[in-house]
């Protein structure tokens, strides 16, 4: 019988399509852009080499893809990876971060948000759109994925910590009209991960917090990710200083500031401490009762 | 009968390779220690009280303060002095001590035990004896670097609450020290780098005018060594303070770390609570280790 390798053949093809994340466009019309937008077509940027991290750019079709975890506790957490609203590194802050998620149960929903910025002023205007729509479709689509709607984080790194400061702290800010099949009249994150956020300080002084990050009572928990050797725009003090208006108010909030590992590290290898940042965040969301179903 | 000589010296000898392995005690002040402390207030002897009553794991009166050495089966030449909390009213002296020592011992670390003189609540400032305790101890260990296998640059002060208080003064006030230095005990060098857990103090109590800032006079010196902070984020206003310090080494560039948990509390120790600040031990070795502390030079 020659039919039975055949069969094992098939069924394993169907099971790999089924494991096959999903990808979903936020803006099935067309996203919101700015009068006299050019669209140039999206590109990848291959690793140079094993120290390179994969690119992409010209990101005019922003999508989530929802990485599901064999076994879902009912947790989801928005993945968006870091880039200085230039480029998307998507996969070492990205891919590889929603199948490290899954391991622990939790839903990883990769945000391919806006890039490069399309107003230099305001680079995180789009990226916010982009991220307000993608916690009210995870919340439309709960049900179907095993998620529970109060259990969605967002988790993003550098540039994209900026953005999952700001989808944060400016939830329900909007800057285009919702759609009530497609976002939720509070789009505010069930907590929020952000892994050595940039630009939360003033240029002329990094010991100073922009006047938008501003904490309010209605901020979700946080857990602060960030190397001390970490400079300039992405300074750590950053992370220390957002911690201190989270503590301010007394809400719930957590900070690892490591004292080496430089910036961009996300899912490298690199035998610091902080590579096992993902871990304690692990750590953190089952303290907080997330891992449970 | 001759059997019973025999049990003796067997006796003798498992007892003899026993203290071979025991920790020695040395005392601080051979000849006494520089100044006596005053007498208890009733205020005192009543919050001590409230603690519950002394014991070898929750000792007070301390007037003769000594080290005790737990030394690692491979010594890697680091060293750490640990200062156990209490509020300067007692020791909290397994969990936030022997223990301690203990783990340390797991990485190869020497761990210094430093009993310091207890209850000072009712001195000028509570730091000043345990302070120059602490002094006296890292100018002993740095005097026996060779004798111990230790690396006289590698030597650490950890401290929890109160001692993390202490901790902090060892390593970051420059003033005169208040007891006469002996060149044969003493060394004018502050610890390399500090683990201050749960600690507190360096902040003004009165914040009328405006948020939290640090008591009048204080800073944190250019020179200060390296740390790692670790406090839980219901921890009253010690995480506050935690990262004001983390700031100040910032603005300096010296190498910090700094772990807030979201759940802990305060006093844990070396006590397995099931919270992630739990594994807080961990975390400091790893810091230890990435810092260089733990490697022979």
């Amino acid at each position: 019988m020659k039919l039975l390798p055949l069969l094992a053949c098939i069924s394993t093809i169907a099971s790999l399509h089924a494991a096959e994340p999903i990808t979903l466009k936020l803006w099935p019309q067309g996203a919101p852009e700015p009068a006299g937008f050019k669209v140039e077509a999206e590109k990848e940027i291959p690793k140079k080499n094993d120290a390179d991290v994969k690119r992409v750019t010209n990101v005019s079709e922003p999508t989530i893809t929802i990485y599901k975890a064999e076994k879902p506790n009912g947790t989801a957490v928005i993945v968006a990876p870091g880039g200085g609203y230039g480029i998307l590194a998507i996969e070492h802050e990205g891919t590889q971060v929603c199948e490290y998620l899954n391991t622990i149960g939790v839903t990883g929903v990769l945000l391919k948000y806006r890039v490069p910025a399309r107003d230099k002023t305001e680079p995180s205007k789009q990226p916010l759109q982009d991220a307000q729509r993608a916690i009210g479709l995870v919340r439309h689509h709960a049900a179907e994925w095993g998620v529970k709607p109060d259990r969605v984080g967002i988790l993003g790194f550098s540039a994209g910590g900026h953005l999952t400061v700001m989808a944060t702290l400016h939830a329900n800010d909007r800057t285009y009209t919702t759609d009530a099949a497609l976002d939720v009249a509070d789009a505010t994150p069930n907590f929020s991960i952000p892994v050595y956020p940039a630009y939360l300080v003033t240029k002329e002084d990094t010991f100073v917090l922009k006047p938008e990050i501003k904490v309010t009572e209605k901020a979700p928990p946080m857990c602060l990710v960030h190397a001390g050797d970490d400079k300039g725009q992405t300074s750590s003090s950053g992370s220390a200083l957002l911690y201190l208006e989270y503590k301010k108010l007394n809400l719930p909030a957590e900070l690892h500031i490591y004292a080496k590992g430089g910036h961009g590290f996300g899912m490298r290898k690199s035998g610091l401490p902080t590579a096992d940042w993902l871990v304690r965040v692990g750590e953190w969301m089952g303290s907080m009762g997330w891992l449970a179903p | 009968m001759k059997i019973i000589p025999i049990l003796i010296a067997l006796a003798l000898s498992v007892s003899a390779s026993l203290h071979a392995a025991e920790p020695i005690t040395l005392k601080l002040w051979p000849d006494g220690p520089p100044t006596a402390r005053a007498p208890k207030s009733e205020a005192t002897i009543k919050q001590i009280q409230s603690y519950g009553p002394i014991t070898p794991t929750h000792v007070s009166d301390v007037s003769d303060p000594t080290i005790t050495i737990f030394r690692p089966e491979k010594p890697n030449g680091a060293s750490v002095v640990v200062a156990p909390g209490g509020g300067y009213m007692f020791l909290s002296y397994a969990s936030e001590g022997t223990q301690v020592c203990e783990w340390l011992n797991t990485l190869g670390v020497t761990a210094v035990l430093l009993k310091y003189r207890t209850p000072t609540r009712d001195e000028k400032e509570a730091f000043t004896m345990p302070v120059q305790d602490a002094q006296r101890a890292i100018g002993i260990v740095r005097h026996h670097a060779a004798e111990w296998s230790l690396d006289p640059k590698r030597v650490g002060l950890l401290g929890f609450s109160a001692g993390g208080n202490l901790t902090g003064h060892a390593a970051w006030d420059r003033g005169e020290r208040t007891y006469l230095q002996k060149p044969e005990l003493d060394d004018v060098r502050g610890p390399d780098f500090i683990v201050f857990v749960y600690g507190g103090g360096f902040l003004d109590k009165d914040t009328r005018d405006g948020g939290p800032k640090f008591r009048a006079g204080f800073s944190v010196p250019a020179d200060a060594p390296p740390a790692f902070f670790v406090v839980a984020h219901d921890d009253k206003s010690n995480p506050i303070e935690a990262t004001m310090l983390y700031l100040e080494y910032k603005k300096h560039g010296i190498p910090a770390e700094l772990h807030i948990m979201t759940k802990g509390g305060h006093g844990f120790g070396m006590r397995a609570a099931g919270n992630p600040i739990n594994a807080w031990p961990a975390r400091c070795g790893e810091w230890m280790n990435a810092m260089g502390f733990l490697t022979p030079r």
